[in-house]
């Protein structure tokens, strides 16, 4: 019996056992951890938030992919316009329906080491300013242009 | 006798702590808040380390390891698998596992190398000193195997229930009953100076 009450004597003193107090790296620790935490970002945003800046990214990469591709393919062969056509304006009459804007299309596209050069292009108004609109392959492309001002590239959004 | 150890006033409340909700609850992406995590934690997890590695210097150092891990894993947790403490538990487990396999490299060192390690920490020995009766315990700790160790560590220094136990380690509850029953009766042969 004085052997269980020994027993459950020392069981106390396990359950009381706190040597916290010994540490001496408590509270710089947790400084310095918090601080990791709050320059890495951890925790501070949920996780779908934090992978918005990114799929906004890809979801604009997909969208600019099939213009690259288009604007890649007759780099590599010219199919899009006739071999004599190369280099020359495209007529009016090619232009597809809707895509008014001068009388004359200056569209000069001529293939030089697998890069497409565009000498020109007939500008048309659009909503923020003006474009350039030029047809490959039955399709119009429009390559806007923005007048901006540098202290638009300089905004500094303010409340 | 087991029974004390398997439920008794030692053990804390087998039912889900509230605290454990209260850590979840302010995130409400599941995620535990670290700062409340740490601050609930901190003197548990220390417990457990200092019963695992004896030495104060050596328990700051695995105690640190183990919340910047568990800094850099705190995306990885998922509620589903267990409470925030369970999680960080296992996290400290491996850091002592990692400082035991580190000393057993360095012990193939140079004795010169080893002397040139920082010393001990003198504010825990003034302390250790000054309870002799902890001291005492520590060093009996240091007697039980390593298993032993681990459950009597999770048990006293982090105040685990012995379901709580069961589930971190792997080992069945009643098993878990039987080697802290052995462990504290090793602990009481040490203390009372018997081989």
């Amino acid at each position: 019996m004085s052997g269980d009450s020994g027993f459950d004597a020392l069981s106390r003193r396990l359950a009381k056992l706190d040597f916290s107090a010994e540490s001496r790296v408590r509270e710089s620790l947790r400084a310095r951890l918090l601080a990791k935490k709050r320059s890495a970002g951890f925790g501070a945003r949920p996780p779908a938030a934090r992978a918005a800046p990114l799929a906004l990214a890809l979801l604009a990469l997909l969208l600019l992919l099939p213009h690259r591709a288009k604007l890649g393919a007759p780099a590599r062969n010219g199919a899009g316009l006739p071999r004599d056509e190369l280099g020359l304006p495209i007529l009016p009459g090619r232009l597809p329906a809707g895509a008014s804007g001068g009388e004359a299309p200056l569209i000069v596209v001529r293939e030089i080491d697998g890069l497409i050069e565009l000498h020109a292009g007939r500008v048309v108004p659009t909503e923020r300013g003006s474009a350039v609109l030029w047809e490959h392959d039955g399709e119009s492309y429009v390559l806007e242009t923005r007048r901006i001002s540098t202290s638009d590239l300089f905004e500094k959004p303010a409340l | 006798m087991l029974s004390t150890l398997r439920r008794n006033e030692y053990e804390p409340e087998a039912e889900s702590d509230p605290r454990a909700e209260a850590l979840m609850t302010e995130n409400p992406e599941g995620r535990p808040d670290f700062a409340a995590l740490y601050d609930r934690n901190f003197a548990k997890v220390y417990n457990y380390v200092r019963c695992r590695v004896g030495d104060a210097a050596a328990a700051d150092d695995v105690v640190s390891r183990a919340f910047e891990r568990a800094l850099d894993r705190l995306d990885s947790f998922d509620s589903r698998a267990g409470t925030p403490e369970a999680w960080l538990f296992a996290i400290a487990r491996n850091a002592v596992v990692d400082h035991f396999r580190a000393r057993r490299w360095l012990s193939w060192l140079p004795l010169e190398l080893l002397a040139e390690r920082p010393g001990r920490d003198e504010r825990g020995e003034d302390l250790l000193a000054a309870d002799e009766s902890r001291r005492g315990l520590l060093r009996a700790l240091e007697r039980l195997g390593a298993r032993e160790r681990d459950i009597v560590a999770l048990k006293f220094g982090a105040g685990m229930t012995n379901r709580e136990i069961a589930a971190l380690s792997g080992l069945g509850e009643s098993n878990i009953g039987v080697i802290l029953h052995r462990a504290v009766k090793k602990l009481h042969a040490a203390l009372k100076g018997e081989p």
